[in-house]
C-alpha cells in the first residue's frame, strides 16, 4: 500500500512539475476559445436581428379588429419584411414555440375591445423562449413603430372623415366609434402598459450569451489534455509490469493516473474561476438569474463543476489510453471533442441540427456537460445529465483499463 | 552485502536447486505461434546463468514468464519449493525476483532519487544507506540523484533500472541483455555489481548477446526453435554466431 500511495504521490508530482507548461498552453486554449465563441455570438446577434420573426397571434375567432390588425401590420413597410404573422391557439402556440418554429406568440384575451369600452383594459400577454431575448426586445421595437405609424395613418383619416361629415352637415353617427379607435389604437402604442411579456422554458431556453460562455468552457475542460499531452501518453510497458509485479494491478495504475490528473485539473480550474472572479469583478457584467449574483459563487459553482471536470478527464485519459503516445492523443482529442461540440450544439443550437444528430448527441458527454452546466448555472442543476456524466466516467475507466489489457494482451 | 547463514556454491551445488524451471511451453495467436516448448533449467544459489539466442528466439519472453509478468500455458516454476506460475499475481512472491526489461521502467519526467523513492517505499532495505556505502553506490547512482531520467545516459538509466529492480532485496536477479549499447565504464560498473551480488548467494538469470557476460556465467543455455540446451561457450565467438543463426564472417574461413 505504501508504495501505491508513493506511486500516486509521484504521478501527481511529474504533473505539478509541468505546471507552468500546462498553465500556458490552458492560457493558449482559453484565449482561442474565447475568441471563437465571442466572435459567433457576436455574429448571432446580429443575425437573429435581421431574421424574419414568427409571430402567433392567439385569439378568438369571433374577437373584433383582429384579423383586420394583423393584415394591416403585416402590410406596414417596417414589418412586411421582418415579421411573418399566423393565428394559432394557446396550446399550439406553446408547442410551436418550444420547437423554435414560433419566435413570439401573442395572447389577446377574449373580450379584450369589450375591456377597452367598458374601462378594464385587459393587456395582450407577449410569450417568448427564454433564449430569445434578442428577438423579443427588436419585435418590441418593430411592432411599436410599425403602429406608431398605423396611428398616425389612421388618425390623418379619421380626421379626414369628421371634416368631411362636418364640411356636408352631415349627422355625427360615427362619433363614438371613432373615439373607440383611437382609444385602442393608442393603448397598442404604450406597450408597455398593454402587454404583459412572459418567458417560456424551451430546449434551447438558456440565454445564448450564457449557452455560448458554457459551451466555451465546457470544451476547455475536455481539451485540458492538449496542455499536458506529454504527461497523459501511457507509461512504458516496463514500467507497468514494474507496478503489476508489486501488485498495482491495471485498475489501480489506472486509478493513481485518474487521482494525479484530476487533482491538477482541479487547480487549473480554481485558477481559472479566481481569475474568472476578478475578470467579472472588474468588468462589472451582471449576470442576472444565475448563481454569479451569490457572492459565494466561487466554490458553488466549482463544486457544481467537478462531475463535468471527473468526466473530461476521464474521457481524456481514455483518450490517450487508447492512442498510445502523446501526438496521436492529442490529435485524437481534438478531433473527437471537435465532432462532439459540432453534435452537442456547442455552436449553434441543438435544433438546427436533424433529428438523427440530435439523438446521438444526447449520448455524448459534452452535451450532458453542457446541459448540466448551463442548469447548474442557474442554480437547478439537471439530475439527469449528472447522472449520464457519471455513468459515462465510469464507462471511461473501465474501456481505459479494457484497452491497457488489450494492449498489453495480458493481465 | 554478504548474506550471513548462506552456504558456498560448491555446497549449495549438492543441495536441490533452489530455482526449477519446468516443461515451460507458451504460444502466441492461440497456440498457431509456438515460441517456448518444454523449456527445463535449474539454478543455485550463487549461480549466474546465461541464455543465449537469435534475436527474436523467446529470450524475452521467457524471462518474462520467469519474473512473472508473462503467464505460461504449462509447466512449473519453483522458489525455493513455492510453485510460482499457478499463483495469481498478488499471491506470488515476487519481492523474492528482480527483473530488469531491455526498455527502462523508470518515470521520465522525475529524477533518479524520485524513481529510487518509489521503488523504496515498500522495501526492507534502507535507501540512504543503500545510497551512501550499499550497492547503490555501486552502481554509481548518487553520482546522478538529482537528474531527471529524460536526460540521463542509456548507462544512467540501466543502472538505475537495476537499482530500482533490486531495492526489495531478491534472491533472484533476471537481467535482458544489461550490456547492449553501453560504454565500457557502464559495463565495468555493472559487472562489478552483479559479481558482488552473486558472491552474496543470490542467482542472476541474463539474456546476453556480450561476450563479457557470456564469460560472466556459470552455465550457459542456448535458445533455439523454442528449445533450450545446454552450451559450453568455448571463447570462439564466431562459433557461437554460427550455432545461433547458421552464419558468421568466419563461417567461410578455413578452420
Amino acid at each position: 500500500m505504501k508504495i501505491y500511495k508513493k506511486y500516486i504521490y509521484l504521478e501527481a508530482k511529474r504533473m505539478f512539475l509541468s505546471y507552468p507548461r500546462i498553465c500556458l498552453g490552458i492560457l493558449s486554449l482559453l484565449l482561442l476559445l474565447g475568441g471563437f465563441f465571442g466572435i459567433c455570438y457576436a455574429y448571432s446577434s446580429q443575425t437573429e436581428t435581421a431574421n424574419v420573426v414568427s409571430v402567433g397571434v392567439v385569439a378568438k375567432e369571433e374577437e373584433p379588429f383582429v384579423d383586420w390588425i394583423i393584415s394591416a401590420v403585416s402590410e406596414m413597410e417596417n414589418t412586411k419584411t421582418t415579421m411573418q404573422f399566423q393565428r394559432v391557439t394557446a396550446d399550439k402556440g406553446d408547442r410551436l414555440l418550444q420547437k423554435g418554429e414560433l419566435n413570439v406568440v401573442f395572447i389577446i384575451p377574449n373580450d379584450y375591445i369589450r375591456s377597452i369600452i367598458n374601462g378594464s383594459n385587459q393587456k395582450i400577454t407577449i410569450r417568448f423562449a427564454k433564449g430569445q431575448t434578442t428577438i423579443a426586445s427588436s419585435l418590441i421595437r418593430e411592432i411599436s413603430t410599425a403602429v406608431s405609424s398605423f396611428i398616425l395613418d389612421t388618425e390623418a383619416a379619421l380626421y379626414s372623415l369628421r371634416n368631411y361629415y362636418t364640411a356636408h352637415n352631415l349627422p355625427d353617427f360615427q362619433k363614438h366609434e371613432l373615439e373607440l379607435n383611437l382609444k385602442y389604437l393608442r393603448q397598442i402604442a404604450s406597450l408597455d402598459q398593454a402587454v404583459n411579456l412572459c418567458e417560456i422554458d424551451t430546449a434551447d431556453s438558456y440565454p445564448t450569451a450564457a449557452s455560448y460562455a458554457v459551451s466555451a468552457l465546457v470544451l476547455l475542460l475536455f481539451l485540458w489534455g492538449l496542455a499536458c499531452s506529454s504527461l497523459l501518453a501511457s507509461q512504458s510497458p516496463a514500467f507497468q509490469n514494474q507496478l503489476l509485479l508489486q501488485g498495482i494491478g491495471t485498475g489501480r495504475q489506472i486509478l493513481a493516473r485518474g487521482i494525479s490528473f484530476f487533482s491538477i485539473c482541479l487547480a487549473n480550474l480554481m485558477l481559472l474561476l479566481t481569475a474568472g472572479a476578478i475578470l467579472l469583478h472588474f468588468i462589472g457584467i451582471e449576470l442576472d438569474d444565475t448563481i454569479l449574483e451569490n457572492p459565494l459563487f466561487l466554490i458553488l459553482f466549482g463544486a457544481y463543476l467537478l462531475p463535468v471536470l471527473l468526466t473530461a478527464c476521464s474521457f481524456i485519459q481514455l483518450i490517450y489510453e487508447a492512442a498510445g503516445d502523446s501526438v496521436s492523443g492529442s490529435l485524437f482529442l481534438f478531433v473527437s471533442v471537435l465532432v462532439m461540440g459540432l453534435c452537442s450544439g456547442c455552436f449553434y443550437p441543438l435544433s438546427y441540427l436533424p433529428e438523427a444528430v440530435q439523438g446521438f448527441a444526447r449520448v455524448l458527454p459534452v452535451y450532458h456537460a453542457c446541459q448540466y452546466t448551463l442548469s447548474a448555472l442557474y442554480g437547478s442543476p439537471d439530475w439527469s445529465s449528472l447522472l449520464w456524466m457519471l455513468s459515462e466516467t465510469a464507462l471511461f475507466y473501465l474501456t481505459c483499463i479494457l484497452f491497457r489489457i488489450q494492449k498489453r494482451g495480458y493481465d | 552485502m554478504k548474506r550471513k547463514g548462506r552456504k558456498s556454491i560448491v555446497e549449495k551445488k549438492a543441495d536441490p536447486p533452489v530455482f526449477l524451471a519446468s516443461q515451460i511451453s507458451k504460444s502466441f495467436f492461440h497456440g498457431k505461434k509456438k515460441v517456448l516448448e518444454n523449456i527445463s533449467f535449474d539454478a543455485h544459489g550463487g549461480e549466474c546463468i546465461g541464455i543465449l539466442g537469435a534475436n527474436g528466439c523467446g529470450k524475452s519472453t521467457l524471462l518474462s514468464i520467469l519474473a512473472g509478468i508473462l503467464k505460461a500455458d504449462s509447466g512449473s516454476l519453483f522458489l525455493n519449493g513455492t510453485e510460482l506460475l499457478h499463483k495469481k499475481r498478488s499471491q506470488k512472491t515476487s519481492p523474492a525476483i528482480g527483473y530488469v526489461p531491455q526498455e527502462y521502467p523508470l518515470l521520465e519526467e522525475l529524477s533518479a532519487l524520485d524513481n529510487l523513492k518509489l521503488w523504496y517505499a515498500d522495501s526492507p532495505l534502507s535507501l540512504d544507506k543503500e545510497l551512501s556505502s550499499g550497492f547503490l553506490a555501486m552502481l554509481g547512482i548518487p553520482d546522478f540523484l538529482k537528474v531527471r531520467v529524460r536526460q540521463m545516459s542509456g548507462g544512467m538509466k540501466k543502472r538505475l533500472s537495476i537499482g530500482c529492480a533490486a531495492a526489495k532485496d531478491p534472491r533472484v536477479l533476471i537481467l535482458d541483455e544489461p550490456g547492449a549499447a553501453l560504454d565500457l565504464v557502464c559495463k565495468e560498473r555493472i559487472a562489478f555489481y552483479l559479481k558482488n551480488y552473486k558472491d552474496s548467494g543470490n542467482m542472476i538469470i541474463i539474456a546476453t548477446h556480450e561476450e563479457q557476460e557470456i564469460n560472466f556465467c556459470d552455465r550457459l543455455y542456448l535458445l533455439k526453435d523454442g528449445s533450450l540446451s545446454p552450451y559450453c561457450f568455448d571463447g570462439n565467438i564466431h562459433h557461437l554466431a554460427k550455432v545461433l543463426g547458421g552464419w558468421s564472417t568466419a563461417a567461410s574461413a578455413p578452420e
